[in-house]
């Protein structure tokens, strides 16, 4: 539309009552948000690697640091890791890389908001670019996991499969359910700090639930849950793509994106709904 | 196309003043809009006032509107509304066509990246192209004058220059309606002219412009038509010198300043005062103060000092250091001071007064900014001062 004759109103009415002209804002404001988009990601990821001393190392010292840890656990055979095929540094390595992805897609949206309350009250763009920006810089982080994980595999001489490929529905799957969790709690969390503190609580409980850093046992509460928890099957989708050249878990896999694909929509929805409503009380 | 730019009617804005209520009733608000319930609101819930009440007006092509208030009426609200920021309580406002806005210059600059590379983002924010940047990227850096420390962090920049170099970026767009938020004097006064010029060249473009600020001579000078906000709603609303002229008048009549009464030795108290409240630059000027003592003073310091609207400080007369040095005696004493005149430009000054004992620094008590005063009818606007002056011409 020619800017020039566009027309803007705004009213006190939920703009979900008006389902066309919603729809229409929300892709005009993606379309607009993609310069800038770039543009902020490049900003926050210079400015995080200018003023650190270790950089870009800082992406995969989580993943390393959690593998480290079991690696040590499962060496002093502490921890019960069920039936593995591959050695276990490997294994958990290849499970902390994709799950901190997923962790990081969660915390994303709420800290970019949070960190750009001053230019949200003031400046009037296209919010859907904080959030692009913010995945963009979870992809970036998450180049140099790979990074990592290439280093493991060819110190221990492990091949990968053409089945490897198929990495991309888990990668998409953990980015697409992590920014959709985060953007659903953008709202509450902007008004209330506690979200932010609980989000790494209940991260760190989840890894446990989802079979990170050791195979599903075959039977028991646990392995109900690790069944039932839809994380999982993007896990074990990676591992077996890697490393055995099956794709049992691809279907599984596909449908639990389309699901995640879906629900983003609505996270999308409300991330706009709620905005004005939460700048307003963002500098109350 | 309709040549009205932007049109606001009925508008009404809420807020909370309890930090607590305030987020609950944002979670409230989120699951009624989420619900689709959400509709004009007329009632307030407990600990929210009317930040806006019922504002209505019309802007059209090539026309600017001056806002004039004292701090927290609600003319920032206001510009948060058309700017989209904010939503509604009840009311409508319908833009046509592009918005922008000089508000809070240098927002969303990072601290560790460089002028050069802060403008690029800053032009991203506000809806240019990379190309579009990369175009105006030279003309931008000109006219912030920032030089060499363009590639520098933006960490090591005095709060002027950030301010330069976000009014530089922000100027570029050519929006149909620009909203400016007190920032016609950005930077030092040779920057302030060139902003000028700049906003003057937008406005002769045919770009229409709502200005809040507290210099009324801004106001007067960009402004066709002007509306005073006054906890929320509308006291004035017409021609702008009309609309400045009430509001200057009103100010001065009532206290436009907090006036604040500081009495730090409870043995004297204020009595009553008198002075006039509208002056010429030309006319003689006599203020006269009545402390009243419960006990003797042996040598008192009065200071009479004059601000002006934004609290420069414009002059301050010693009473010791004019050669006046009485003491007070238990009960009234009344003091005067006089001027042959008052060499001030037109606009509404507050006065202030602090009694000293034996030394300055010794406080008995301050009367910050209590007392008002408007002058008029100077032969100048321009500039703070109106002194008298002789001209001649030489020939050779």
């Amino acid at each position: 539309m020619d800017a020039k004759h566009r027309v803007t109103v705004y009213t006190s009415k939920s703009p979900l009552l008006e389902p066309g002209r919603l729809l229409r804002d929300m892709f005009s404001d993606l379309a607009a948000s993609l310069g800038l988009t770039l543009r902020l990601a490049s900003r926050d990821v210079a400015a995080q690697y200018r003023q650190t001393a270790l950089g870009y190392l800082w992406a995969i010292l989580p993943p390393l640091v959690t593998s480290l840890t079991f690696i040590l656990l499962n060496g002093s055979n502490i921890i019960d890791t069920g039936v593995l095929t591959l050695p276990y540094p490997v294994f958990v390595i290849t499970g902390t890389v994709f799950w901190q992805l997923f962790v990081d897609a969660l915390n994303a949206p709420l800290k970019i908001v949070n960190s750009n309350r001053a230019m949200l009250s003031k400046i009037s763009f296209p919010k859907e670019a904080l959030v692009l920006s913010g995945i963009l810089q979870v992809l970036f982080a998450f180049v140099f996991k790979m990074v990592l994980l290439g280093l493991v595999l060819a110190y221990y001489r492990i091949p990968i499969h053409v089945t490897a490929v198929a990495c991309v529905v888990p990668i998409l799957g953990l980015l697409v359910i992590g920014t959709l969790i985060g953007m659903f709690l953008v709202p509450i969390g902007v008004l209330y700090q506690d979200v932010q503190q609980a989000l790494l609580i209940a991260a760190s409980a989840l890894m446990f639930f989802t079979p990170v850093v050791y195979s599903p046992p075959g039977e028991g509460l646990l392995s109900r849950i690790v069944a039932a928890n839809p994380l999982s099957p993007f896990l074990l989708l990676c591992r077996e793509a890697l490393y055995e050249g099956t794709l049992a878990y691809l279907e599984r896999g596909l449908i639990i994106l389309a699901a995640a694909v879906v629900l983003s929509f609505a996270g999308w929805v409300m991330y706009r709904v709620a905005l004005p409503i939460i700048i307003e009380r963002m500098d109350a | 196309m309709t040549d009205v730019v932007v049109s606001v009617e009925n508008l009404s804005k809420k807020y909370c003043r309890k930090l607590k209520r305030s987020l609950w009733y944002g979670v409230k608000d989120l699951a009624s809009d989420m619900t689709g319930r959400s509709k004009d609101q007329d009632t307030l819930r407990p600990e929210e006032f009317w930040a806006l009440r019922d504002i209505s007006f019309e802007l059209k092509r090539g026309e600017s509107l001056g806002l004039v208030g004292r701090n927290g009426a609600g003319k920032t609200t206001l510009l948060k509304l058309i700017n989209g920021l904010i939503k509604p309580t009840a009311g409508r406002i319908q833009i046509n066509g592009t918005v922008g806005a000089l508000i809070a210059l240098g927002t969303g600059f990072n601290p560790i990246l460089t002028g050069r590379e802060n403008v690029k983002i800053a032009g991203s924010v506000l809806g240019m192209s990379s190309r579009e940047i990369d175009r105006r990227l030279e003309e931008i850096l000109d006219f912030s004058e920032i030089g060499e420390f363009i590639d520098s962090p933006v960490k090591s920049y005095s709060s002027g220059m950030l301010v330069r170099l976000g009014f530089s970026v922000a100027i570029q767009l050519q929006p149909d309606l620009l909203l400016v938020d007190e920032v016609l004097a950005v930077g030092d006064l040779h920057f302030a002219i060139k902003c000028i010029k700049k906003i003057t060249e937008y406005r002769n473009n045919g770009g229409s412009m709502i200005l809040v600020s507290h210099g009324m001579h801004n106001i007067r000078f960009h402004c066709d038509s002007a509306m005073w906000i006054r906890d929320g709603k509308i006291m004035d609303y017409g021609p702008a010198h009309e609309v400045v002229d009430d509001y200057e008048q009103f100010t001065a009549e009532s206290g436009m300043v907090d006036g604040e009464l500081h009495v730090v030795d409870p043995s004297v108290s204020l009595g009553g005062v008198s002075y006039p409240a509208t002056v010429s630059s030309d006319d003689p000027f006599r203020f006269q103060i009545e402390f009243i003592t419960r006990r003797r003073i042996e040598k008192p310091i009065v200071v009479f000092a004059i601000f002006d609207v934004k609290g420069q400080h414009l002059i301050s007369n010693f009473s010791h250091l004019d050669g006046f040095t009485p003491s007070f005696e238990v009960g009234s004493n009344v003091v005067s001071v006089s001027f042959p005149n008052l060499p001030l430009s037109n606009g509404v000054y507050s006065i202030s007064i602090v009694l000293h004992e034996n030394e300055i620094g010794n406080h008995l008590m301050f009367c910050k900014h209590m007392y008002n005063f408007k002058v008029e009818n100077a032969k100048s606007t321009f500039g703070m001062l109106v002194l008298k002056s002789d001209w001649e011409l030489y020939k050779n």
